[in-house]
């Protein structure tokens, strides 16, 4: 009994604390280590072979090349088209972002606000596009849009990768859609919008992270589509992946690669970072309370 | 400001019929609050009112005019919704401009109107703040300046304390209706909270299963209950049903199952063996002083200390009654009684309520 008295237990929410501190320490490694695995190293490694020296090869028990150059990347932008492919690989994405917006929209409006059978296969369908592979998508395709002469043609390239940006777009549309509580549309309904203002004072300004993510999603797509660009738009037209395609396979060159590699990767994720930053501040300012 | 009429107001959701011929005339500028259990239509009605649904049958006139194909937009009504259904994107300012910018009112006069509901409503300086920087009261007084800046000819409120705590409840619905009070706008209010109704309302409408069960002012549905529903959906009330054993002018003599009883039943038609139900409060059941004519001897089975009063469960010949005595420092010690104590308990017959 006297024990007790002098030395105070510890209390059960300290000890759940610790706990709990242990169990995040745990996580925190584990992803560490798994995202240096899976991204830090491949990167790293991108971006020294794209900077090896064509006269000096690194070769396996040299752990870094022996001497760095710019020779890769002069060669790339010398002898491919990595100039056009940019300008348009950068010209079909916002484009097919935008269109996969508009024709998304009231689809996920539907979706999201009404009570339709069917919506649970629905949501499966839409879906399909991006599970099924690429290839395979894109061989059947191409059938179609050679019959509306859609392919070689910089529209039926914009078509395509529309395409492949609907099903993330209508996903997470769909949710944002219906994240909304109905009580906030029939307050501006009670307060005297009309259908327009609703759309335009409140479904959209309460959509924009989800927006914003699927346009992230579509964009990205568009940028790495490698499958539809390559069986409809080239030899016409070629984008990074289509280029970065081409240093693959049998001839295989590893250092050109990395280059076009570090090409489409570093936008996407300059991208990613500008949109972080808006999301956060719209979640903070808008629902999450005093930052 | 409106007058509000709605005549056999009759709504059903694919088979459940939610609002069953309602009819109530609201006067303008008068409080009136829906109140009744969940799935009693009375939130039903409120959006009938509101145009967010269409009823089946029956009409709806703000004065003279009927509302029936009236969008909700197109209403000047203004709803406080439980939710509060603030726009979570827009900051306080805009949130109570809202309704002004609909209605194409002028700059200036928004400016105004808006500093003006701020003022009332203790909100100056969260002009810029984000409903999610905002307490829960601070959210609901958004709302309110919301829905008032509007001048409506009628407020509607949906349950818009029961987000609060306790005691800013208590606060709050003293502001909705001093502040009902002072604008004069014909309000409708929904509730399942009795005390909320009693406090806030110049009538009460209580409703049950899609029907409305009396209306009245607070005094006549808590005093003068008409059925047994209102009877035990408004405070506690002891109900039971009495054979009539004699009858001597307007008093009955009921036999019920925890004893005979003396009822005052002024207007009642009841003859000799005609079966009664009747309620009284346990405030009423007192203790047992001379001269009484009802006595009833009962056991206490449990004495609950509330401080103010003590409330008393009662065996009398199997029967479980409640009664409550106020503790008065000087007199009556009710909060002495213990489980097991035999006490007489009087209940005076103009006590008695005959229900329908």
């Amino acid at each position: 009994m006297t024990s007790s008295l002098l030395t105070t237990p510890t209390p059960p929410h300290v000890l759940e604390a610790r706990r709990k501190r242990w169990i995040y320490g745990i996580l925190t490694v584990f992803f560490g280590i798994t995202q240096i695995l899976w991204v830090g190293i491949p990167v790293l490694m991108a971006v020294l072979w794209s900077l090896v020296d064509p006269q000096h090869p690194w070769s396996f028990p040299q752990l870094f090349p022996e001497k760095l150059s710019w020779a890769q990347w002069t060669y790339v932008f010398k002898y491919t088209n990595i100039v056009r492919a940019l300008k348009t690989s950068y010209s079909v994405a916002p484009l097919a972002v935008l269109l996969s917006f508009i024709l998304s929209l009231p689809t996920a409006y539907v979706l999201g606000r009404k009570n339709i059978p069917g919506k649970k296969v629905f949501m499966l369908v839409v879906l399909l596009p991006i599970i099924m592979p690429g290839m395979v998508v894109a061989l059947f395709l191409s059938r179609v849009f050679a019959a509306f002469h859609l392919t070689q043609s910089f529209f039926g390239l914009v078509l395509a990768h529309t395409l492949m940006g609907i099903p993330y777009m209508i996903r997470v549309l769909t949710t944002s859609f219906e994240a909304i509580p109905q009580d906030i549309i029939d307050a501006a309904e009670n307060l005297g919008a009309n259908t327009f203002v609703k759309i335009k004072d409140i479904f959209l300004p309460m959509v924009r992270p989800g927006l914003l993510a699927g346009m992230v999603f579509a964009f990205t797509t568009s940028i790495e589509e490698f499958n539809l660009t390559f069986v409809i738009g080239t030899p016409t037209f070629e984008t990074i992946p289509t280029i970065l395609y081409s240093f693959l396979g049998y001839n295989f060159i590893r250092t050109n690669a990395s280059v076009v590699a570090l090409i489409m990767m570093t936008p996407n994720i300059i991208l990613l970072f500008i949109v972080e930053r808006i999301l956060k501040a719209d979640y903070l300012s808008a629902s999450l309370g005093k930052v | 400001m409106s007058r509000l009429v709605l005549k056999n107001l009759t709504k059903k959701f694919d088979e459940v019929v939610a609002v069953d011929h309602v009819n109530l005339e609201v006067e303008e500028g008068e409080f009136v609050t829906l109140l009744g259990p969940s799935g009693c239509g009375k939130t039903t009605t409120l959006r009938i009112i509101a145009g967010f649904y269409v009823p089946d049958e029956g009409e709806v006139y703000f004065n003279d005019r009927l509302m029936n194909n009236v969008p909700p937009n197109r209403r000047n009504t203004a709803m406080c919704f439980q939710s509060y259904a603030l726009f979570p994107h827009m900051n306080v300012w805009e949130n109570i401009a809202f309704g002004l910018k609909m209605r194409k009112i002028p700059e200036a006069e928004q400016k105004k109107r808006v500093q003006k509901a701020l003022e009332m409503l203790s909100l100056v300086g969260f002009e810029k703040r984000k409903p999610g920087q905002l307490s829960g009261g601070q959210q609901q007084r958004v709302a309110l300046a919301r829905a008032i800046v509007t001048e409506p000819d009628i407020l509607l409120f949906d349950e818009p304390l029961s987000n609060l705590d306790a005691k800013l409840r208590v606060q709050v619905r003293v502001e909705i209706r001093e502040m009902q009070k002072r604008l004069g706008i014909t309000s409708i209010y929904v509730t399942h909270d009795q005390d909320e109704a009693l406090a806030i309302s110049d009538r009460i409408v209580v409703m049950n299963q899609g029907r409305i069960e009396q209306v009245g002012d607070p005094h006549t549905i808590y005093l003068y209950p008409k059925t047994a529903f209102v009877a035990g959906f408004i405070g506690i009330a002891n109900i039971f049903t009495g054979r009539v054993l004699k009858r001597e002018g307007n008093r009955l003599l009921l036999e019920a199952a925890f004893g005979q009883v003396w009822v005052w039943a002024e207007g009642s038609e009841s003859k000799i063996g005609d079966e009664v139900r009747f309620s009284f409060r346990p405030e009423d059941m007192v203790l047992y002083r001379e001269g009484m004519v009802n006595r009833i001897r009962g056991t206490i089975v449990h004495a609950i200390f509330m401080g103010d009063s003590t409330d008393l469960f009662v065996e009398v010949k199997g029967q479980r009654l409640r009664a409550r005595g106020g503790n008065l420092s000087y007199s009556q010690n009710v909060w002495k009684l213990k489980p097991g104590d035999v006490v007489d308990f009087g209940v005076e017959e103009t006590a008695f309520r005959i229900l329908s």
